[in-house]
């Protein structure tokens, strides 16, 4: 399954995420997804990710990466 | 405002969120925040006419990216931190009236794919060390709006229930050289009787040591610690399971079920923890058709539960629930 996404800010400040599957959206839907202005800024969080991204197919041995980031609790 | 506030008696965080008093509650038809916003209608939290699946933080987040500072000072014995995190809302209709249960699985399996993605995406902050994806569904579980929405918390720290659980089969696998939960899998096949659904990649059982009478774990047979680490195949075997499972809750007495729906999954502190392993868990309130599982005396204070049925007994009622 290949989904794309398009992240907007709001006025306040927060993120929404739009995510669009081809294989499954109507045609409502798509138009809609389409219609969507993503914000031309990429956003500092949750990650500086470009707009109008596609979510990765998972690799072959579905092992994503547990980042490096220290084990102490808050 | 939001902080976080020590617990030494019990060496936990407690979060305030004193803002949340004021969140939308019950809002009639025409102000439903969640539905899409339509040319000329009330602008609701989601600026296009209709939607696929939406994510964007909560309006009335317990965490924030920024977080304020505390409104007090902590102490050594009792220390206030700022409540940094992420609260983010999860939509998978624009119908109101919908629940994931009737939704077609190439949507569920849409869903698993954002899960995923959003786990990637929010493990990626410094400040998260825990990522909670769940689904609060009716009234009797405490929702405050009837559109069907999931929810993900991104704690900046490892909440309680995670942290002892991760800790057992740490000392499981230190003890035996094996995994808790592949352990309890193999024994749960092996026996049978509490199976109520499986395929090639999740098996779904009321656990032997099930809190609630219809407690129903989903367990990953692949040695995955988080739901980012599922190929596409298990992200369909996934879909399916869920659905089924679901579905027959809803099955069960000829009526939308209400849950709570969570995920286990790994700590994000780039620690190994092939020791633990994903599962999904539902917690459905109802011992009968119109009887509610409160939490009281022994399960709210002493965190001892007291299930008012055998889990051989529910899971086979369930088993034999037709899931459509």
């Amino acid at each position: 399954m290949r989904l794309e996404k398009k992240l907007i800010l709001k006025e306040d400040g927060r993120y929404l995420v739009f995510y669009h599957s081809a294989e499954s959206a109507s045609e409502e839907q798509s138009k809609a997804f389409a219609e969507v202005a993503a914000e031309a800024t990429p956003m500092s969080a949750p990650t500086a990710q470009e707009t109008g991204a596609t979510v990765n197919e998972p690799s072959a041995n579905g092992r994503g990466s547990a980042g490096n980031k220290g084990a102490a609790n808050v | 405002m939001s902080e976080l506030r020590w617990n030494p008696t019990l060496e936990e965080w407690v979060i305030t969120a004193t803002h949340r008093q004021d969140r939308t509650f019950f809002p009639p038809p025409g102000y439903n925040p969640l539905a899409p916003t339509q040319p000329g209608g009330f602008p609701t939290e989601i600026p296009a006419p209709t939607y696929e699946i939406v994510v964007f933080e909560n309006k009335f987040p317990s965490l924030r990216r920024e977080a304020p500072e505390p409104s007090l000072e902590g102490t050594e014995l009792m220390p206030v931190l700022p409540a940094q995190g992420v609260c983010e809302v999860v939509c998978y209709t624009p119908d109101a009236e919908g629940e994931l249960a009737r939704l077609p699985v190439s949507k569920v399996e849409e869903l698993v794919y954002v899960w995923a993605d959003r786990f990637e995406e929010l493990e990626a902050h410094d400040f998260v060390k825990y990522i909670y994806i769940f689904e609060n569904k009716g009234k009797e579980i405490g929702v405050t709006l009837n559109h069907p929405h999931g929810q993900i918390y991104a704690y900046p720290f490892v909440p309680p229930i995670a942290e002892k659980e991760v800790g057992a089969a740490r000392r499981y696998f230190e003890r035996t050289g094996r995994n808790v939960y592949a352990d309890i899998l193999q024994q749960e096949l092996k026996d049978g009787r509490r199976v109520v659904s499986q395929n090639a990649h999740f098996v779904a059982v009321v656990p032997f040591y099930a809190r609630y009478p219809y407690e129903v774990h989903i367990l990953a047979r692949g040695e995955r610690t988080a739901i980012s680490e599922f190929d596409s195949e298990e992200r369909t075997a996934l879909a399916q399971i869920l659905k089924i499972v679901m579905e027959k809750y809803n099955n069960l007495w000829n009526r939308s079920m209400p849950y709570i729906m969570l995920m286990h999954q790994r700590p994000c502190d780039g620690t190994d923890y092939g020791f633990y392993r994903f599962h999904i868990e539902f917690y459905p309130p109802y011992r009968t058709p119109d009887k509610l599982k409160y939490l009281a005396g022994s399960e709210a204070g002493a965190g001892a539960f007291i299930n008012d049925t055998h889990a051989e007994v529910t899971a086979q009622t369930l088993r034999e629930t037709a899931p459509l």
